[in-house]
């Protein structure tokens, strides 16, 4: 029971202080706006396109229902990844900063249960926003378009949730490292342009976490096959338990 | 005797320099202990080791005979701490963060409800309900001492409670300390004399990591007093004169001033010499006295001698 304590108190703290609404709002409105691009973009740009003298855009077919998720995918993957570090950045280290954690440390909090508690509360709080950000995006795209399913999609959506589990328990090894909310941010944000960076190079790429996100809408689009998923996958639960091990250790050694 | 915290060599070098030296403490079971110290003496590096978050660079600590050590979650039940400057989840109200604080000692919820009730009680929060976040610095001492006792502990550490609160805010947390004497040994830092002298049973005094003195109130006064004499006059007594130059020729005598009043302020060598021959002198030179006391030194002024010499 004492070792929820803390996992309590941080779902708790995501009631209370509004995340439960703000993180989910966010994520649903990259639900909405998805499959509307997807149908009405198009439309637009040949409007307006055609509007000005000289130019003539002509879209050579009517765009298809997983186009709307290939918007998901590009929103969450822009976006909802900076609102995502943005979010976790303080996890660790504002508790810090702020002496907040001097005060559970010292009683049986252990500093493992600290970073464990942090990053599955995280990862809950996540879910959720991308629950109502799929639903959200297969309802419309199914209204829009007619159809919102096929046999990969429930895959390719795991591979965006797998990245940005991913991404949460690095940012939470960032808040962890670092001694201001600062250093946090621009520590997170760099490690997710390295991690970026490398899903380009060759060979790494068909490991990398950095490609979960194109073979996950690869998988979708049906450009990808299953078997090629596996490596990021491991790649990516190993990393994530390394990025959360290292957390712990690194707060082990910590003078709070 | 027993001791509730004991130290053995305790030292604590940052990139070279020293903030503890040596430290060997001795703190009896029960006693409010006083830690004084300038600003920067090592008054929080010290408490920090001793509640296990920083880590000694040698030396021993023990607390109700356990050792200490960095991290470790051993000691976690014996100790309470509240921190210089305390802060809590500011969306939470007083009485959740008391119950979230129990909770993690794994107290019972019946019991934890009754005590938490108790603390609040002491520390004069029963009626306030509202958020932390809305708190003022004093409340949030006071809140901050009461966390610090959910778990009923042995030792609690209080590091400077009063420091950073106006003196309303200060006597209210005094209250609370006071009150504790006897029922748990507080360890207490702070910079602020007054504090100490009117709640501590023994002090120490801290200056640049090093322990300068370690000794009960009573003990402190006794060495340090017998050194001054303050004679008040009648406004219109034309011999003072005569009786300050019979005072100089006593061999007794070290300095003699005059303080913003007018009185004569005698250092003497032998305080019982000075008891004994001044008023034979006064009624030989016939001056009309208002007032003769031997000064009793603060503890101000011991602490600024400790820590000048």
């Amino acid at each position: 029971m004492r070792k929820l304590t803390f996992f309590k108190k941080e779902m708790m703290e995501i009631c209370r202080t509004y995340k439960i609404i703000v993180l989910p709002a966010i994520f649903l409105f990259f639900g909405l706006l998805s499959p509307l691009t997807a149908k009405f973009l198009p439309q637009l740009i040949e409007k307006f396109g055609n509007s000005q003298q000289g130019y003539i855009i002509q879209m050579s077919e009517a765009p298809k229902y997983n186009v709307a998720y290939e918007q998901l995918f590009s929103c969450i993957g822009q976006i909802g990844m900076i609102v995502i570090i943005l979010v976790f950045m303080g996890t660790v280290v504002g508790e810090k900063v702020k002496g907040s954690a001097i005060l559970v440390l010292t009683k049986t909090v252990t500093r493992s249960q600290f970073i464990l508690s942090k990053y599955l509360a995280a990862t809950i709080l996540f879910t959720i926003s991308f629950i109502v950000s799929v639903v959200a995006c297969s309802y419309y795209t199914y209204l829009l378009f007619g159809r919102f399913y096929n046999n990969n999609l429930i895959l390719g959506l795991f591979l965006m949730w797998l990245f940005i589990t991913f991404i949460i328990s690095m940012t939470i090894f960032a808040s962890t490292l670092s001694k201001t909310i600062t250093v946090s941010a621009v520590l997170g944000f760099l490690c997710f342009a390295g991690i970026s960076a490398l899903s380009a190079l060759p060979v790494i790429k068909e490991y990398s976490p950095g490609s979960l996100l194109g073979m996950g809408l690869g998988l979708i689009d049906g450009k990808e096959s299953v078997s090629e998923i596996v490596a990021p996958i491991v790649t990516s639960i190993v990393m994530i338990i390394l990025f959360l091990i290292g957390s712990i250790y690194v707060l082990k050694k910590q003078e709070i | 005797m027993m001791y509730a915290i004991e130290t053995n060599g305790l030292t604590k070098i940052f990139s070279g320099y020293k903030a503890v030296a040596e430290l060997s403490l001795k703190v009896p079971v029960g006693s409010i202990y006083g830690f004084l110290g300038p600003n920067g003496a090592g008054k929080t590096t010290t408490i920090k080791m001793l509640t296990g978050l920083s880590k000694s660079t040698s030396g021993e600590i023990k607390i109700c005979s356990k050792d200490v050590k960095f991290g470790s979650l051993k000691n976690r039940s014996d100790i309470g701490y509240l921190p210089d400057v305390p802060s809590f989840y500011d969306w939470m109200r007083p009485m959740e963060f008391l119950m979230f604080s129990g909770e993690l000692f794994d107290i019972e919820k019946k019991i934890l409800k009754a005590r938490a009730e108790n603390l609040m009680d002491l520390v004069g929060l029963s009626d306030v309900k509202k958020k932390i976040g809305g708190f003022s610095r004093g409340m949030k001492q006071r809140l901050g001492i009461a966390q610090a006792l959910i778990n009923e502990p042995k030792v609690v550490f209080l590091d400077e409670p009063t420091s950073a609160l106006d003196p309303i805010g200060r006597k209210d947390v005094m209250d609370i300390i006071a009150k504790l004497s006897g029922k748990v040994t507080v360890f207490f830092s702070t910079h602020i004399l007054a504090d100490v002298e009117r709640v501590c049973d023994t002090i120490v005094i801290l200056d640049k990591g090093k322990l300068i003195i370690e000794d009960s109130i009573n003990d402190l006064r006794h060495k340090y007093t017998g050194r001054s004499i303050s004679i008040k006059l009648d406004e219109e007594n034309g011999n003072k004169g005569v009786f300050e130059s019979k005072l100089k020729q006593q061999e007794w005598v070290a300095k003699i001033n005059s303080n913003e009043n007018g009185d004569l302020i005698i250092t003497v060598k032998d305080m019982k010499k000075a008891q004994l021959i001044i008023p034979g002198i006064i009624h030989e030179k016939g001056v009309h006295l208002r007032e003769f006391a031997v000064l009793e030194p603060t503890l101000e002024d011991i602490f600024m001698k400790v820590v000048n010499d």
